[in-house]
């Protein structure tokens, strides 16, 4: 083969890894599709009686149902499912009776500003607690604290926040600032992140390179940023992708609590309603998001430790 | 010879399987709770005696319908308590075999389906799967763990199968190939008790991931049916009337988080007991 | 620092300054007690769920139907004292048989500016009438079932088989003729839900999927502004037909609060001006002394009260084919409706053992919800002698709306005592109303929040045969009571047929399709500064009058 670059292996090589990458997640693209067809159409309960409301005529309802072709076989509906999706047509909400992408679209926004929250507040203060016992050691105790965070259930943890949001706010309006709602649905996140990333630099404080750097004599602040925190990097990756499903459900509880109208109060609703379409594209969408994050996260902590000069 | 020294001359993996035995009794015992008390009292109406406030013959107050609620909270703790055990107790045979599986032949096609199946679990929302599965399969609390179990072994096979691969390139599982044993035997009788605990530790760790599955549930009106009442939807529906009763949800939450604290620190005290000193590179 | 830590920390705060600043760009209208003009002061009314859609031919949840019932109109309306009135129409008339009615457009009637229309608010007129009616007996209008049956030529719109209501047609510029397939005397009545509002066609054309969600047209006292959050704003209409009082505030916002004690947080704020009680709110905020609701001392500093009897009622439903007659009286005549009260509605529910609402204007039942356990047990001996080795039981769905779940456990302990087992399921009310739909069910508690206030209308959509399935959710057959029923629509309506009314319902109760518990009424919590606000019985707010003190 001729090759100018004179590696031929590594491109070929790259070139298959590239394409085993893109058919794995494919494979995994229809497991979702599959899961999602038959999560909503083997549900119990009637497409069509769902679309025309409870006060419909039976025979009008008859024949809506076979106009959309919920009477053909399971397998003819799959195909024709997953040739809509992918086809891009992804249909109208039954309940809001608007393109189910306007919807999410409309509904996203709020709940990527919780998740924002969320996330940041859980890195934050468990960086900045753990910054805290390393530089003053008898602080250690609040991990303790922590504890507590995790064993609280998130509803009530909402609910305080929602409450005394209100109660202590004045004007500010509570559904307005996702100040509130994303520490609510990020602080068993933040509980679990400090206590683990604690855990993980008093082994790092234990092993020898730490005492090594130590007694080079380089400054405190030094050592936190380029050995500890370096060493627990990919941990911080781990935790935070690992809790990222854990925040999404945490959010439909504070959606639910603070009324705010996000990706889970549409959820909850389309559950209730059995509004289709919208919990397909749901799961789809986020199930492609988890995909991407994942294949990051593999390619980021393909190296278990990092190496860091001094 | 001080007890403390004692403890401390029993072996490590001893150590470890006493403390995992006693986390294991204490996340059992609750769900036998009810048994010790009497099961009218939990569901006797006395609207008359509505809404009580905590007192000494009534220890948690009384409900709307006037019934005890420190028999409901007792009873609903037990109930919740016996999900979380038998999702447990369906996820630990589940995330062992598949993970040992997808470790033992990794790279081959059982971990590829294995993995594959892991993946596609991640990609989907836990609860999401749990709220969908129960309005195919039915809900109610015989089903219920069978569907929380067949979620949740995916994290723990996870770790099960990373520390199998980690194992199955060691030496001494060379040495039983070498010297003959079948895959079976190796599986079982080498593999399987050093994979136990860890896996038993990640699973534990989820533990409050299923408590908050349960008042999520009775927000679609799945879970237990009446009037049995778990301790989540017991929080859930207390909360409603927070300004007029604050003990219907203030109470059992307190029990709810006594008890998730005590098996998170356990658990933590576990996978500590566990961590082994790894290599830093400075 | 390394480059990459200078990203990460400027992805950071720039994530972070997003989410918290960006929706500064809508300014907030929570109200605060400084002294602005009490007309720029706004109400905030709190609602406790989600609005789907506030599209007439959208409407399907109550949150719906009591924001549409401020921005659009149909023909005619629900009052403030219950009755029909004139609205986009200000008279009609009918042919002898009520087969003809003739509908006048009220002159001075406008649509509310619209983008579409680019400049000033246009006049209705009756293309627009006959657009609106066509659209809402479309296949996927939700709420085209009660009418569908009833104009010539509706059935073939819903099929689809035509895009022409043959049944309505224009008269002259201001007057509409409908044509029935039947003699209807109620319906100007039938038509009085904000489900069947007059909207502009221009608009619609325009607006496409976002007619109802991001804008709206109608001719009601307010004009849709915005939907954002969890609010949707509205503005008092200028060019409204109808009066107000002089100094009525401009903005009127529905904000969805779906926790109760949320919802009850943000009122004591004041950030919540008008509050419709839920049976688990109101518990410890009034009290109830001789049917007279009042404020406990505590709340009565922070709120004021309305009271008005409502048109909603609870009930359990019985499959009627399936389960036996005998069965069914006895535990008709077995529960203690005053305890089910106390047990789920203490502080507003109404004991009725007949369906149709109290609240309609000089209708007096004769059905009385008095337990009687003698002729519970006859009827049950009658019971076991027809059925020998049955054991008396029921299998209940319960969900998790209307105090369902209250209701079932309190029967199940009243009915435990006669022997009468009852089991309970809970499903979510979707699941309840498949199962009810396929008739795949023994008995369910439900509650029907009836738009109409008219009982003949109520006896015809839920019980009569041809209703079955749904809203016939009994699946009770009687050819006698269909033509009793047939009946009440030769005539015009007068106190005779509403005493017919009452007689038939009588028949209705002593054969049990179901079980009728309670009625209610409806407890607002209002801010004690605003004043003269009044509700109907269909749960709809009037503002007209009402203003800031």
């Amino acid at each position: 083969m001729l090759n100018p670059s004179g590696t031929p292996n590594v491109r070929l090589r790259w070139f298959n890894g590239f394409c085993a990458s893109v058919g794995y997640g494919l494979s995994l693209l229809a497991g979702l599709l599959f899961l999602a067809f038959f999560l909503t159409h083997v549900a119990p309960g009637d497409p069509a009686r769902i679309i025309l409301g409870a006060n419909a005529r039976e025979d009008s309802v008859q024949a809506l149902r076979s106009e959309m072709g919920f009477d053909r076989p399971l397998l003819r509906q799959f195909t024709d499912y997953s040739w809509r999706l992918l086809s891009g047509r992804w249909g109208n909400s039954w309940l809001a009776r608007r393109p189910v992408l306007a919807e999410i679209g409309e509904h996203l926004g709020p709940t990527i500003r919780i998740g924002i929250v969320a996330v940041l507040f859980a890195l934050g203060t468990a960086i900045a607690l753990n910054a805290c016992f390393f530089w003053i050691p008898h602080l250690r105790w609040i991990v303790n604290v922590t504890r507590f965070g995790v064993a609280i259930p998130g509803v009530v943890l909402a609910m305080g926040g929602a409450l005394l949001a209100s109660r202590w706010s004045s004007g500010l309006s509570i559904e307005k600032f996702s100040f509130v709602p994303g520490v609510s649905a990020g602080l068993y996140t933040s509980c679990l992140i400090t206590s683990l990333l604690s855990d993980r630099l008093s082994q790092i404080e234990a092993s020898s390179a730490f005492r090594a750097t130590e007694a080079l004599g380089f400054g405190r602040f030094h050592i936190f940023n380029r050995v500890l925190l370096s060493n627990a990097r990919s941990l911080l990756t781990t935790l935070c992708v690992n809790q990222l499903g854990l925040i999404f459900f945490s959010t439909i509880i504070v959606e639910q609590i603070f009324s705010i109208r996000g990706l889970g109060a549409l959820l909850v609703r389309s559950i209730q309603g059995k509004d289709l379409p919208v919990i397909s594209a749901i799961l789809l969408l986020n199930g492609v998001f988890f995909l991407v994050v994942h294949f990051f996260q593999a390619k980021g902590t393909s190296s278990q430790f990092r190496e860091v000069p001094i | 010879m001080s007890p403390l020294v004692a403890w401390g001359r029993i072996p490590r993996v001893t150590r470890l399987w006493i403390m995992l035995t006693l986390v294991v009794l204490l996340l059992v015992l609750p769900a036998f709770l009810h048994l010790f008390l009497d099961p009218t009292s939990a569901y006797e109406i006395r609207i008359s005696r509505a809404l009580e406030s905590p007192s000494s013959t009534e220890w948690f107050g009384t409900d709307a319908l006037g019934r005890s609620l420190w028999s409901r909270t007792v009873l609903g703790f037990a109930l919740s308590v016996g999900i979380i055990c038998k999702a447990l107790a369906v996820a630990m045979p589940l995330s062992l075999i598949l993970g040992l599986c997808a470790g033992f032949w990794a790279g081959r096609w059982p971990d590829h389906l294995i993995s594959w199946v892991i993946a596609v679990i991640y990609t989907t929302p836990f609860f999401l799967l749990v709220v969908a599965l129960a309005a195919v399969i039915g809900s109610g609390l015989t089903v219920l763990p069978w569907i929380i179990g067949g979620i949740i072994w995916a994290a723990p096979a996870r770790v099960v199968r990373s520390e199998t691969r980690r194992l199955v390139t060691g030496s001494f599982v060379r040495y039983e190939r070498a010297l003959g044993f079948s895959p079976i035997i190796i599986l079982t009788r080498s593999l399987l008790p050093m994979i136990t605990a860890p896996a038993a530790i990640s699973l534990l760790y989820l533990v409050p991931e299923i408590i908050g599955i349960d008042a999520v549930l009775s927000l679609f009106g799945l879970g237990a049916q009446p009037p049995q009442a778990t301790l989540g939807a017991l929080i859930y529906d207390g909360l409603r009337r927070w300004d007029a009763a604050p003990w219907l949800s203030g109470l059992p939450t307190l029990l709810l988080v006594c008890y998730a604290l005590g098996i998170y620190s356990l658990t933590s005290g576990l996978s500590s007991q566990l961590g082994r000193p790894r290599r830093f590179r400075a | 620092m390394k480059k990459s830590h200078v990203l990460i920390v400027v992805l950071v705060a720039a994530g972070l300054s997003w989410a918290i600043f960006s929706r500064r760009s809508t300014p907030t209208p929570t109200p605060t007690p400084t002294p602005t003009p009490s007309t720029e002061r706004s109400v905030v009314i709190a609602l406790e769920n989600d609005v789907a859609s506030i599209d007439p031919a959208r409407l399907q949840d109550v949150f719906g139907l009591r924001v549409g019932y401020q921005i659009a109109e149909g023909l005619t309306k629900l009052g403030k004292q219950n009755e029909i009135i004139g609205a986009v129409s200000d008279k009609w008339e009918s042919n002898p048989d009520f087969t003809k009615w003739t509908f006048h457009l009220r002159e001075g009637v406008t649509f509310h500016p619209h983008p579409a229309s680019g400049g000033p608010s246009e006049a209705v007129t009756v293309n627009d009438v006959i657009f609106s009616f066509t659209r809402m007996l479309a296949k996927d209008a939700v709420t085209a079932g009660p009418l569908a049956g009833i104009i010539v030529g509706a059935k073939d719109v819903q099929d689809g088989k035509s895009e022409d209501l043959s049944g309505v047609r224009v008269i002259s510029p201001s007057e509409v003729e409908f044509t029935l397939t039947r003699p209807d005397s109620l319906f100007p009545g039938r038509i009085s839900s904000p489900a069947y509002a007059i909207v502009s066609r221009k608009a619609v054309e325009a607006d496409g999927a976002d007619f109802g969600q991001k804008l709206h047209s109608g001719t009601g006292p307010f004009r849709f502004v915005e939907r954002r959050g969890n609010e949707i704003v509205l503005e008092r209409f200028s060019g409204y037909w109808g009066t107000t009082v002089k100094d009525a505030p401009r903005q009127v916002i529905y904000r969805t609060i779906k926790e109760d004690a949320v919802r009850l947080a943000e009122a004591k704020a004041r950030r919540v001006t008008v509050l419709y009680g839920t049976p688990a709110l109101l518990q410890g905020l009034v009290k109830r002394t001789n049917e007279q609701v009042t404020l406990t001392d505590d709340a009565a500093r922070t709120f004021s009260q309305q009271t008005f009897p409502i048109f909603n009622s609870y009930f359990i439903a019985f499959n009627y084919p399936k389960v036996n007659s005998d069965l069914r009286r006895a535990i008709a005549l077995a529960l203690d409706r005053n305890e089910v009260i106390a047990a789920a509605v203490p502080t507003t529910g109404i004991p009725a053992a007949g369906p149709i609402p109290l609240a309609c204007a000089s209708y007096h039942s004769l059905v009385k919800p008095s337990r009687d356990l003698d002729a519970a047990r006859q009827a049950l001996e009658r019971y076991k002698q027809n059925s020998p080795g049955a054991t008396p039981k029921m299998k209940l769905l319960v969900h998790e709306l209307a105090q369902a779940v209250p209701i079932g456990e309190v029967v199940q302990s009243q009915l435990k005592p006669l022997g009468i087992d009852v089991e309970l399921v809970q499903q979510s009310f979707n699941a309840v109303l498949d199962a009810v739909r396929k008739g795949d069910f023994e008995a369910t508690v439900l509650g029907f929040e009836y738009q109409y206030g008219l009982p003949q209308l109520i006896l015809e959509n839920f019980y009569t045969s041809a209703a079955v399935p749904l809203p016939n959710v009994f699946y009770f057959k009687n050819p006698a009571n269909d033509k009793a029923i047939a009946n009440l629509f030769r005539d015009a309506p007068t106190q005779s047929q509403l005493d017919q009314v009452a007689k038939i319902e009588k028949d209705l109760v002593e054969d049990a399709p179901g079980v009728f518990l309670y009625q209610t009424s409806q407890t607002l919590l209002i801010d004690p500064a605003f004043i003269g606000l009044t509700c109907n019985a269909a749960n709809f707010i009037d503002l007209s009058v009402a203003r800031w003190k």
